[in-house]
């Protein structure tokens, strides 16, 4: 049974006429190792779709399922604790804590519901190891590069061990050297931890990159050749 | 497109954050104006209380003697006095009375009252609080303070209890002591009148509602048996003329030179002295022919005296002193031989000079030779009445001219034998109303005249009918003696030089008990009259009767002892800082807001000073709005803090009397600092933008995270740890010091130790947590992780700390110097008391208790009682606002100085002293005997030298102050520290009669109480010395009175700095809220990655709550470590029931911060996840 399954979902905004509907009838499945692109034009719903499967935002219709749970009939705190636990984001902007360290911006999810534990720091640092940061690891982001503030993320992202990890353009704000990088590392880092990873990308080089590219166009999602 | 429009095209699009700026700089310039307002509102009430309370009255003639009332319309009907003056009030006015209320249901007392004896002029030299009827015989106007202090209305009944007038210095062996109060009972209230106006008519400036009464003069006239005099004259000046103008000065000597009291007026007479004799076959002889200038006080004064001599020598006047002599007896040199003769007892002896005018003959009518030091002449009955003869050995026994607590102590000195004097005997003896005759010549020395009149004694038809106010043993009269009187009365029985019967018998009431001129051709009455007046318009002397400049002088006074309006600045200081900190915040958010703009005019070549220039010009256009909205809220301020001085904080102004007054000058004043310092701090915040790279703002950057080089962090940190032990340095210095010098290096110490604190904080937030190889881990990670979020923006997390320090600093520094009743503050007396007429014996003296007390006297056994002379004087103490002029003065007596010598005493605590030796260190007291030839000793309680005195006065200070018309030059050899002494001037009992000759007796009190018997000791000692209105109150509510001053200010400064917290707490709202929309991105991913609501909640509060208790415990930590070493030395009292009001008030603190915070939680709440992940 897959891990992911994405159901009928559809996305309205209300306007003062018609619902502007963003997305409509999205289905698909995905299971543990396998990895995503989403690909679209810009506008074209793709990381209203992300934030959908993230439990960020509510479907208007359809089901998303995660291990077979379905987080929008979950309360806020149990909700949190089910994101927490689950799902990892890398965003295009990091959103690092300029006042933390590498190693404590790592550590920010562990602090959700209370300290981390040995074995926790211990994965931040291996984690940080693994995505070329050991000699930073003290560094503050302000003292980073772009492509290491993103590998960052993208190692905080993992550090609860999440079953979905995801990826809103995550290399939109990279030159293409650090975008190609910052796209192996991801799925080399997927492959290690053995997670699904849907990206949201424009980026055609690195869709190329992942084994299936779904593509996004007027609302409805459909496999890319 | 200008500079200018740019700048308003700016101002107007940011208006929301500009209009926050603007509300900041309007705190800021409220403060400071309202400071200005209350100044002026200080010194405006008081001037306003002066004007009140004297009505058109600008200058008063008050004496302790009674003259003419006719004088007043002398006075009026001169010219000099109509150019320049309106009318003259005749009044007699006792400024400390006793008013006794007493009824079947109720009782009430009332001590220093003024007693007011006027007529309808008194009230038309005012307008308000007129009574409806003026008081006829045996009536009474009260004031309404003094009608509710007795509990007494209109048509109640009561007694007015008052000092009788031109009576013998009481400290006088020869005075009465026991009569010296003349009782005025059924006195029916027919009005009470408010205490506006003349209703609260007095001529000591205070602003503390006087207690008066008003009684027709004749009631008082009668009473006193004063018919037609009066004690005192009120004038007015022509209602053009200010009383501070120099025409008024002008006036003052035109008032002076129009004034001519009579020679009777001064309280002198003269007499003239003849004795003639006709034997039945020849014409009438001659014996002696005089005029005798005598004093209606037995004894001329100094003054007097001085003129009398120079008015009088061309006329050959001579001084005269004619004593006591308790027993005059020749000495044997035969044990007992004398006892057997028996002495002459009660007999009176002149000091006069042998000389062509008063010549005295011996027994073989040779004139004798003047007399040495120790030669006496005897005269023949005398003489003959001791079988002495030419150089024997005469004993005279007199009592010592001063008497202390009226205990008249007896002395003696010895004499030879210089001559003998015939005395003839009379053929009958007086009778009432009758003289003695003779059949034979009388001679020089049969002149009963040289004695002065003394009430009781030389008016008494025998010896044995003396009424004698010494102590009188009628054992040691004789029938001789009595024989004597019969025949001879006041006649002395012997005499010695004048020299030394002056130094013998003088004291600081004078010398001379009579001037004799001979009477020879040309000299009259009138010519000695007009001799005399001469002499005195001559010497400039006025004998007490001079006009007194009351209005000008309280006008003066009302400038006020302190400057309110500095003081209230100084007191605001913390808030001006707070409000510029505000203004400072807001701007520089609203630049950061604008980071990218001013990238944006650097990118497109705009200069960095011009891009600062545009921003100062905005800010300046918004200062100077903010400043017109500043002075509005500025005088809402001033009105907010008069209200608060009426009513929460009226302690510290003694009575809710504070109007609002504004001028000009403070608005503009106010106005113009509130801008000045506001468009400065602007300044200041736009500087911290050029440390930024144009690509940082450009990309809405505003931090930048090498802005401080490691080196440099060390270099701050030297000078944080610099601030810090200088700021101790200083408040251990503060110690030593006092008064403003103090306050300054208190404020400063706690300054430079908030400065140095908050430099430590900013350089730890800066350099963020230790590098953890485990962070977040062992617990508290959501507090850690907050304390590291609060060092996102160390400035910023900075400036709210500093808000919050300032603030608690206030609270809790200025709490640390509340003042509390000691026992030290007292000396160990627990009650103080003080009486309106002067009381005689001493408490301490078994004689004294048992003379007062009566059945009651053991109440006092094991305690003690000191009485101490006491001059009135202006209220030097804290609870009054006018500057003090001439501060009451107590007398220290010997006994009260010994007292201290005691190891076991209890001690007043000492501030500072001039003491060199160990015994003057033990008891500093006993540097008030210090013989200083240029100054007289004093001793002042801190709060007088520093607050009430101007200049202020400091250990060493040499002060000069009239009194009397007299300059004073007094030397400050130590200071008190907060005692119940406050107010006055402290000296020796010594120097305190040379300087007030005229005051005797005693009326303030220090009464240690045996243990638990306090309220007891009062309650006698009030009974039984009622007639002098003695009241006594626990010196622990004394102190309280005189702390709540301090205390008060205290609160007012406290209140201020709640003030500030509320600018501070909407400084950490706008620094909150700023920092949530500055961190909606990252606030938004701690949601993504799974923070629950109410843990990020708990973040961003644990954020501003450690920004408060930072805030917090900086300003705690800063006023402690100012305050400790004062607190060490013991110079801080910090009571225990302070504490808990501190803690609650810091708590109240933190509530406030923490409801302030919520809003920055809300908002974080409300942060959009998606479009704030989206960086939209």
């Amino acid at each position: 049974m897959p891990d992911l399954i994405v159901e009928h979902v559809a996305k309205e905004y209300p306007t003062r006429g018609e619902p502007l509907v963003v997305l409509r009838d999205i289905s698909f499945e995905l299971s543990a190792g396998e990895n995503v692109a989403i690909l679209g034009p810009s506008g074209c719903g793709k990381s209203t779709l992300l934030h959908l499967i993230g439990t960020l935002d509510e479907p208007t219709s359809g089901t998303i399922r995660l291990r077979d749970e379905n987080p929008f009939s979950m309360n806020e705190p149990q909700l949190a604790h089910f994101r927490n636990r689950n799902i990892g984001f890398v965003f295009q902007d990091h959103h690092l804590l300029p006042q933390l360290s590498v190693l404590e911006n790592v550590l920010v999810p562990t602090l959700a519901e209370g300290s981390p534990t040995d074995e926790q720091v211990a994965r931040a640092r291996d984690l940080i190891g693994r995505v070329g940061l050991a000699e930073r690891i003290e560094h503050r982001p302000a003292e980073l590069s772009g492509g290491e503030r993103q590998r960052v993320a993208a190692a905080r992202a993992l550090i609860q061990n999440p079953i979905l990890l995801l990826a809103d353009e995550p290399t939109g704000s990279l030159d293409r050297t650090n975008a190609l990088a910052m796209g192996n590392l991801l799925l080399e880092l997927q492959r290690q931890e053995n997670t699904m990873l849907i990206v949201v990308t424009h980026s055609l080089e690195l869709a190329s990159q992942m084994s299936r590219r779904l593509e996004l166009d007027d609302g409805s999602l459909a496999e890319c050749a | 497109m200008s500079f200018w429009r740019l700048a308003i095209l700016s101002l107007t699009y940011h208006w929301r954050i500009n209009l926050a700026v603007a509300f900041g700089v309007a705190a800021a310039t409220a403060v400071l104006t309202g400071a200005l307002l209350v100044g002026d509102s200080v010194k405006g009430s008081l001037r306003h209380l002066t004007l009140e309370r004297l009505g058109e009255i600008d200058e008063v003639l008050v004496t302790d003697r009674f003259f003419r009332e006719a004088l007043a319309d002398e006075l009026t009907a001169s010219e000099d006095f109509i150019k320049y003056y309106d009318q003259a009030a005749p009044a007699i006015l006792f400024p400390s009375t006793t008013i006794e209320l007493k009824h079947a249901e109720q009782t009430g007392r009332s001590t220093n009252v003024l007693i007011v004896g006027c007529n309808a002029s008194f009230w038309e030299m005012g307008d308000e609080a007129r009574p409806t009827t003026l008081p006829g015989d045996d009536e009474i106007v009260l004031n309404q303070a003094l009608a509710d202090d007795l509990n007494a209305t209109v048509s109640s009944e009561v007694v007015a209890r008052l000092p009788k007038g031109n009576q013998v210095p009481a400290d006088s062996p020869l005075a009465n002591k026991s009569d010296r109060i003349r009782s005025l009972p059924g006195l029916k209230v027919v009005d009470v009148i408010p205490a506006r106006g003349l209703g609260r008519f007095s001529l000591r400036p205070s602003q503390s509602t006087p207690l008066v009464a008003f009684v027709s003069i004749a009631t008082l006239q009668d009473v006193l048996d004063q018919d037609g005099k009066i004690n005192s004259l009120l004038v007015s000046l022509k209602p053009n003329i200010s009383p501070t103008s120099d025409e008024a000065q002008t006036a003052s000597k035109s008032l002076a030179s129009a004034f001519h009291p009579s020679f009777e007026d001064y309280g002198l007479a003269i007499k003239r002295v003849t004795r003639t004799f006709k034997n039945t076959d020849s014409e009438p002889e001659t014996v002696y022919d005089y005029f005798s200038v005598t004093s209606d006080r037995m004894i001329l004064s100094p003054e007097a005296e001085l003129v009398a001599e120079k008015a009088f020598a061309p006329m050959s006047g001579q001084g005269v002193v004619t004593y006591l002599a308790t027993k005059i007896e020749k000495e044997s040199g035969r044990e007992g031989e004398s006892e057997n003769r028996g002495a002459i007892a009660y007999s009176m002896i002149s000091g006069v000079d042998v000389t062509d005018d008063f010549p005295l003959l011996d027994l073989q009518g040779k004139p004798i030779d003047p007399l040495k030091d120790n030669e006496i002449i005897l005269n023949s009955w005398a003489a003959a009445d001791q079988d002495a003869k030419l150089g024997d050995t005469i004993r005279v026994t007199y009592f010592e001219a001063e008497t202390a607590h009226g205990d008249a102590v007896e002395t003696h000195a010895d004499f030879t034998v210089k001559a003998i004097t015939p005395l003839t005997e009379p053929s009958r003896s007086y009778r009432p109303r009758r003289e003695a005759e003779y059949t034979q010549r009388p001679t020089l020395a049969n002149d009963p005249d040289l004695t002065p009149e003394v009430e009781g004694v030389t008016d008494q038809e025998t010896i044995d009918s003396w009424d004698a106010p010494f102590p009188f043993d009628r054992n040691l009269l004789r029938e001789q003696d009595n024989t004597y009187w019969d025949n001879h009365r006041t006649t002395p029985k012997a005499f010695v030089s004048l020299v030394t019967g002056e130094r013998l018998w003088g004291s600081r009431f004078g010398r001379v008990t009579a001037i004799r001129i001979p009477a020879q051709e040309g000299v009259t009455s009138d010519s000695i009259k007009q001799a005399f007046t001469n002499e005195l318009a001559k010497q400039g002397e006025s004998l007490g009767m001079d006009f007194m400049p009351v209005k000008r002088q309280q006008l003066a006074a009302s400038s006020g002892t302190t400057p309110f309006d500095g003081l209230f600045l100084g007191l605001s200081f913390f808030i001006i800082a707070a409000a510029l900190l505000l203004v400072a915040l807001l701007f520089r958010l609203g630049v950061e807001q604008r980071a990218s703009e001013i990238g944006t005019l650097l990118a497109v070549g705009l200069r960095r000073s011009k891009t600062s220039r545009l921003f100062v010009a905005e800010g300046a256009l918004v200062a100077i709005d903010g400043g017109v909205l500043g002075v509005a809220i500025g005088v809402g301020y001033a009105w907010l803090m008069l209200a608060g001085l009426r009513t929460w904080w009226v302690g510290a102004i003694t009575t809710p009397f504070l109007e609002f007054y504004w001028s000009t000058k403070s608005l503009l004043l106010g106005y113009g600092l509130g801008v000045l310092v506001s468009v400065l701090t602007i300044s200041w915040s736009i500087r911290q933008t050029k440390k930024l790279s144009t690509c940082r703002l450009l990309a809405g950057q505003v931090t930048d995270a090498h802005d401080v080089a490691y080196k440099a962090q060390n270099k701050l940190s030297f000078v944080s740890l610099v601030c810090i032990a200088v700021a101790v340095g200083l408040a251990a210095m503060a110690v030593r010091l006092g008064g403003m010098a103090q306050a300054g290096a208190f404020l400063g110490a706690g300054f430079l130790m908030l400065t140095g604190l908050l430099l430590f904080v900013w350089l730890r937030l800066k350099r963020g947590g230790r590098r953890e190889l485990k962070p977040f881990t062992g617990g508290w990670a959501l507090t850690k992780l907050a304390l590291r979020n609060a060092g996102r923006n160390p400035g910023r997390s900075v400036t709210t700390i500093g808000l919050m320090a300032t603030a608690s600093f206030l609270i809790v520094g200025l709490s640390s110097f509340r003042l509390a009743p000691s026992n030290e503050g007292a000396g160990g007396f627990d009650l103080v008391a003080q009486s309106s007429e002067s009381v005689f014996v001493d408490l301490n003296s078994e004689q004294g208790r048992e003379e007062i007390l009566a059945d009651k006297n053991t109440v006092l056994e094991g305690g003690l009682a000191f009485g101490l002379r006491f001059k009135p004087g202006d209220d030097a103490s804290c609870n009054n606002l006018y500057r003090s002029t001439q501060p009451r003065v107590i007398g220290l007596t010997d006994s009260f100085v010994q007292h201290f010598d005691a190891a076991s005493a209890a001690k007043f605590r000492w501030m500072q002293t001039e003491a060199s030796s160990d015994a003057e260190k033990s008891n500093p007291w006993r540097l008030l005997a210090k013989t200083n030839d240029a100054a007289i000793p004093v001793v002042i309680d801190m709060n007088t030298a520093m607050y009430s005195l101007k200049p202020p006065a400091n250990v060493g200070t040499n002060l000069e102050l009239t009194y009397d018309d007299h300059t004073i030059r007094f030397h400050v050899v130590g200071l008190l520290e907060n005692s119940v002494l406050q107010g006055s001037l402290l000296i020796r009992e010594a120097d305190f009669e040379r300087l007030f000759p005229d005051v005797s007796g005693y009326r303030y009190f220090l009464i240690q109480s045996p243990p638990g018997k306090s309220k007891q000791v009062a309650e006698v000692l009030e009974d039984r010395l009622s007639d002098q209105g003695f009241d006594a109150v626990p010196s622990s509510q004394m102190l309280e009175q005189l702390f709540a001053v301090q205390n008060t200010y205290l609160s007012t400064f406290q209140s201020l700095g709640a003030l500030g917290l509320l600018l501070g707490t909407f400084g950490l709202a706008a620094v909150q809220m700023r920092n949530v929309l500055e961190r909606r991105g990252e606030l938004a991913l701690l949601r993504a990655t799974g923070f629950r609501e109410k843990r990020l909640a708990q973040m961003v509060l644990l954020e501003n709550v450690l920004l408060l208790v930072g805030g917090l415990a900086t300003g705690t930590v800063a006023a402690t470590l100012a305050v400790l070493p004062h607190k060490l030395t013991g110079n801080a009292s910090i009571p225990t029931d302070l504490l808990r009001d501190l803690g609650l008030m810091l708590l109240a603190v933190l509530v406030v911060g923490v409801l302030s915070s919520l809003i920055s939680v809300r908002s974080s709440l409300k942060v959009p996840v998606l479009s704030a992940l989206r960086g939209e």
